[in-house]
């Protein structure tokens, strides 16, 4: 099989063409082709940042096989304690962001404990660190309201754009997602990923820690959780109650679109971030078509439906009739 | 009417491998037909076509003289077939009635499941089958022994004209063997047709009247139990040439000192073992299924905790937490269940190749592909592993293929490997790769590693390893030179008391 | 004796005494607890998560879960708002709901039965699907409804004490747990979740459990949006949120394994007892709303830990008198 040939059987090949199908579908459709200029490719890319950052730290939990639902909430949470340190203590913004990252981080050794010590799995524990106990840690630490950012240094990363035109922030999640794209591709540690993901036992029995990795993953979730947080309050220059707890299940969407099978092994970053596209481009075509905002919702729900049919049906042909497929269990 | 089953002509294929081909031959009722031949016979998956969970490619059952086509196991059970699998199909948060009624819970009229009568039918069977077990009791709390009469409790209980038993024995003792032949007897004084799968002789002797061989998915023979022995079936079972393939063995000459040696070890699984493997010996490992081999081997190797006992590589005193520090001192383990524990499935040849040595095919910080690939294109050389490419995902290759790739990984020129853990390295590959299996184990032996050769297969274990360690029920029962081990004496003690 | 000894070491029973000691201490710090007016409350709040609770039970005990149940509610809601708006009287208007509730079922167990989808992303696309829509065909808006036969759905006082609603909830509860002690089906939703392939051996089909399972889940989800539209009186596209994560908590914590398998409906009940009197306990005694969440993911950890613990010490105690 030549390259190029297994280049047009593959998964990133298929997001492709969806990818294109769309750009130009929407190209088409907008008044003045607008949706194709470079104005609005920047706001797609500033839309897709908060995803971007979670899908990334959540997708790699995938890869292990695991799940991770609590990110977005750990968000919530090291944005409001961000806003309320910034508030009412003196100590400077750098060290309230790294105070902030290793909340993050903490609350995901939360997640690893609970699911390699306690046994647990990892949906009902990261639902239980994350939507109860990181969800509820922010509304006491902004004691229920909203709290004003006023810090210019955040202000800068959260609004500031380069030339006055590309988003500091599109700009680390850029470098976000490519960084963990070389790591997961390139490194020992993201091939263990993959292995631990594809079979743990037998990782395991190579020399490589599976529970190790669990933590490390699951802290490393929390940390860009966090970050995801931290950005978005720094955009909206102030940290409230419910920040980045929504951003959670439609980045997993997006990771599970770009070709990352729950379930674990599969899947990789420029496929995660071609999922991230799809959906986000979609989004804003819609609001540029002048469709109501709301048909969004509907249109990612049907997005993921029938990305997950199309992987049924190639699977399929793949394996002369047989998908690869679980029945029975939950995760 | 005497009850006939017929298998006609029956076909079956799975990726890579013919696991029967054009089966044909037929059991009367009334009597106990064993079904025998070596591990990937085709056994399991006659029986597995017997009870309609999965299909023949060509070819059909037919019960006393009509054809059948099961599409499931329900249409299979309609037709009053009952299959004893080998794997326990129990719920272990169910208690034992419900698991003997399963799919035919009593029911009153209201549709309501009758308790009482469900406890009453329980205890009748638990009494004729004279155990010390109660109809509430949860399975899962159960041991092992008992559970397995659970299973065959619910194929009793259906009172099915055909009962096909996969190996029942294997996790039982002497007393419930005793039980479940009584019970075989008297279905067969009741006319049932009886299909007995088991690798042991003894028993072979002592329940059947008829016997079929089969051999990589071959109808070989079939005996009168009365008029046969066992050297006719071993015979039958192993083919003519297997006897040529151990005499052209290239074996290693000069063995070494010690290298392993492990004293008293005790694990929740195994006790008091102790044994030494020395440099360039094959040391076979023989007993039954679930006698604590591989449990022996995961312990050593750092995969499941040791409760006591000391283990000395090369004379230094070495403790393993994990199977990275027993990979760092040269262990390397293929594990029994190749796709459950040996190969990561979804993975490219070559990831599954480097895993245990990433760290030796860096460049900076990045794996180096060119190197991993050359690794991997070495083992597919060595082991002439069928493949286009390096880069074919494990799982697409047949089984043979795949414990290939399990060496090569093990044995790269990367890996220090001084001691070679095989756990059942030839299971479910065929005649010709088997004997290449061999010769690899002995090559290896030539290079001075120490391997450890664990078998079920009794011929092979012999043949192969120089010394060979029995085990039995979590012991070790004894070890015999390759000299003097013969099936039999291996036999008695894996099967002693 | 022995049953008292079995009785005593049971889940429910562990679960019954934590209940009986929060319900005491709240009652002790507030008397108001348990005055019958906060006991309504605490029957009310409970009617959402805890109705959800029984068709969850169902599908997490056959080893499935489904994450729509709560836009599948809170579209029906919205819906039988919008056709009543449009002069549709509430008799077929209500019957319309529940063939779309059968017919979201269906499609959840499409997917996961044929499609051999995860029920956890699927369920999910089909809930955003649902969120969505509803957000379209109310324009974000709350649809009123004004028909006050309607309204008597979700406000009537059966026996003077328990509000219909919460009548249901008891009511389906106590069916469904009778389903699953004692009729084969209910039997065999334990054989599907404990081990599907000895189910498949046995000739139980699965999949057929789990689609009727799903079609199950769905409707009770659809009939509980409609009571709570008519005691909200209103669809709200905002209704039910998070209940379906709500109500799986509810059922983990009262004994409902999450692998599948295990559990029962008076486990279950304790569980929704649990989860909303503590939450209204807390509301009670003055603590701040926020800390009610962090409250409730406490108890549920506490919970599944709890649980660890005791397998694990079962699993010891029949290792050492195995030995």
């Amino acid at each position: 099989m030549t390259k190029a040939n297994k280049f047009l059987r593959s998964k990133h090949f298929s997001l492709l063409v969806l990818l294109v199908l769309e750009l130009a579908l929407f190209w088409a459709l907008s008044r003045n082709h607008s949706f194709l200029k470079l104005n609005n490719i920047r706001n797609i890319l500033n839309s897709m940042v908060i995803y971007t950052l979670l899908a990334v730290g959540g997708g790699l939990v995938i890869v292990a096989g695991e799940i991770d639902l609590s990110p977005g909430y750990v968000g919530t949470a090291a944005g409001a304690v961000m806003a309320s340190l910034l508030a009412n203590t003196g100590i400077p913004w750098f060290v309230v962001v790294i105070i902030c990252l290793a909340l993050g981080g903490a609350f995901g050794l939360l997640n690893a404990v609970l699911i390699n010590e306690l046994k647990l799995q990892s949906f009902i524990a990261t639902l239980a660190t994350g939507s109860f106990i990181a969800g509820g840690f922010a509304y006491i630490v902004v004691n229920g309201k909203t709290l004003e950012i006023n810090n210019s240094a955040l202000e800068l990363i959260g609004t500031g754009k380069i030339g006055g035109f590309f988003p500091y922030m599109v700009i680390i999640s850029l470098a976000v997602i490519i960084i963990y794209g070389v790591i997961l591709a390139k490194t020992k540690f993201g091939r263990a990923v993959y292995l631990c993901g594809g079979n743990r036992e037998a990782a395991r029995l190579t020399g490589i820690s599976p529970k190790a990795m669990s933590y490390i993953l699951f802290a490393n979730s929390g940390i860009l959780g966090a970050l995801a947080g931290i950005l978005y309050d720094a955009r909206l220059k102030a940290g409230n109650l419910t920040g980045t707890n929504h951003y959670v299940f439609p980045a997993i969407t997006a990771a599970v679109l770009g070709g990352l099978s729950l379930g674990g092994g599969h899947g990789d970053m420029l496929g995660c971030f071609l999922g991230l596209l799809i959906i986000s481009g979609f989004n804003n075509g819609l609001v540029i078509l002048g469709v109501s905002p709301f048909w969004q919702n509907v249109a990612s729900g049907l997005l993921l439906l029938l990305a997950l049919t199309l992987d049924y049906f190639t699977k399929r042909r793949a394996k002369g009739g047989r998908a690869r497929g679980k029945t029975s269990t939950v995760l | 009417m005497e009850k006939l089953l017929q298998f006609c002509n029956i076909n079956k294929s799975f990726p890579g491998v013919q696991a029967l081909s054009n089966i044909s031959f037929s059991v009367k009722g009334g009597s106990v037909t064993a079904l025998m031949g070596e591990n990937g016979a085709g056994k399991s998956t006659l029986l597995k076509i017997l009870s309609g969970d999965i299909h023949p490619d060509d070819g059909h059952v037919s019960i006393d003289g009509v054809p059948q086509r099961f599409e499931s196991p329900y249409q299979s059970i309609k037709a009053s077939v009952s299959v004893i699998y080998q794997e326990r199909q129990l719920v272990n948060s169910m208690d034992v009635m419900e698991n003997v009624f399963f799919e035919d819970l009593p029911q009153s009229k209201l549709g309501f499941i009758s308790r009482a009568e469900l406890r009453r039918r329980t205890q009748e069977i638990i009494d004729a089958f004279g155990l010390p077990i109660k109809p509430n009791d949860m399975v899962g709390r159960l041991p092992v022994a008992y559970q397995q009469m659970v299973e065959i409790m619910k194929a009793y209980r259906r009172d099915s004209d055909i009962i096909a038993f996969d190996e029942p024995t294997a996790p039982l003792t002497d007393k419930e063997i005793e039980i479940l032949f009584k019970l075989i007897n008297q279905l067969k004084a009741r006319g049932k047709i009886i299909l007995y799968v088991s690798h042991r002789m003894a028993e072979i002797f002592k329940i059947s009247d008829e016997i079929v061989v089969l051999k990589d998915g071959v109808f070989v023979n079939s005996f009168e139990t009365a008029k046969t022995n066992e050297s006719e079936l071993v015979k039958a079972m192993v083919g003519r040439d297997i006897g040529d393939t151990y005499a052209n063995l290239k074996r290693n000459e000069n063995i070494g000192g010690v290298l392993l040696d492990v004293k008293n070890l005790v694990t929740k699984d195994v006790h008091d073992i102790s044994f030494q493997l020395r440099r360039g010996e094959v040391l076979g490992f023989a007993g039954l299924v679930g006698a604590g081999r591989t449990e022996t081997m995961r312990a050593i190797f750092g995969a499941d905790p040791i409760i006591s006992g000391e283990i000395t590589i090369d004379g230094k005193r070495v403790h393993f937490r994990s199977p990275k520090d027993a990979i760092a001192h040269g262990i390397a383990l293929c594990p029994e269940d190749r796709k459950e524990q040996g190969l990561v499935l979804g993975r490219s040849i070559r990831d599954n190749v480097s895993m245990p040595v990433l760290s030796k095919v860096r460049k900076g910080p990045f794996l180096n592909t060119k190197s991993e690939e050359k690794l991997a294109d070495a083992a597919i050389k060595t082991y002439s592993i069928k493949t286009p490419s390096s880069e074919k995902e494990a799982g697409e290759l047949s089984g043979g293929n795949q414990q290939k790739i399990i060496l090569g990984r093990w044995t790269s020129d990367k890996m220090d490997t001084k001691i070679l853990i095989l756990d059942e390295p030839t299971k479910g590959i065929d005649v010709g790769t088997k004997a290449e299996v061999y010769q690899m184990v002995c090559d290896f032996a030539k290079l001075g590693i120490g391997v450890i050769f664990i078998s079920s297969e009794l011929t092979e274990v012999i043949n192969v390893s120089d010394n060979i360690v029995v085990m039995q029920n979590g012991r070790i029962t004894g070890t015999i030179a390759r000299e003097d081990a013969t099936e039999e004496s291996v036999l008695q003690l894996a099967m002693h008391n | 004796m022995r049953t008292i000894k079995k009785l005593v070491s049971a889940k429910e029973f562990t679960l019954f005494i934590v209940m009986v000691a929060i319900f005491i201490l709240f009652s002790a710090i507030n008397k108001n607890f348990i005055a019958i007016d906060n006991v309504r409350n605490i029957f009310n709040s409970a009617f959402v998560v805890g109705t959800i609770a029984v068709g969850m039970s169902c599908l997490l005990i056959a080893g499935q879960l489904d994450l729509s149940a709560a836009n599948t509610g809170m579209m029906a809601g919205v819906l039988i708002a919008l056709m009543m708006a449009k002069g549709i009287p509430w008799v077929p208007a209500l019957l319309v709901i529940l063939v779309f509730g059968a017919v979201t079922g269906l499609v959840n167990a499409y997917l996961v039965n044929v499609l051999n989808f995860t029920a956890f992303i699927s369920t999910l696309g089909i809930s955003t699907v649902y969120g969505g829509l509803a957000l379209v065909f109310t324009n974000a808006q709350n649809v009123s409804i004004a028909n006050k036969q309607f309204w008597q759905l979700g406000s009537i006082n059966v026996f003077g004490v328990f509000p219909l609603p919460f009548f249901i909830m008891v009511i389906l509860l106590i069916a469904y747990g009778v389903i699953l002690y004692v009729s084969r089906f209910g039997r065999r939703i334990y054989m599907v979740g404990g081990n599907p392939n000895a189910a498949r051996l046995a000739g139980v089909n699965p999949k057929k459990v789990t689609t009727i399972l799903f079609v199950n889940n769905s409707v009770i989800s659809v009939i509980v949006g409609s009571l709570l539209a008519a005691r909200m009186h209103m669809g709200s596209p905002l209704a039910l949120a998070d209940s379906d994560l709500d109500a799986i908590t509810a059922a983990v914590l009262g004994g409902v394994s999450f692998t599948g398998g295990s559990g029962n409906m008076a486990g279950v009940f304790l569980g929704i007892m649990l989860l909303t009197g503590f939450q209204n306990g807390l509301i009670v005694v003055g603590l701040d709303s926020y800390y009610r969440v962090v409250a409730k993911g406490a108890l549920l950890i506490a919970a599944l830990a709890l649980d660890f613990y005791r397998e694990r010490s079962r699993q010891k105690s029949m290792l050492s008198a195995k030995a």
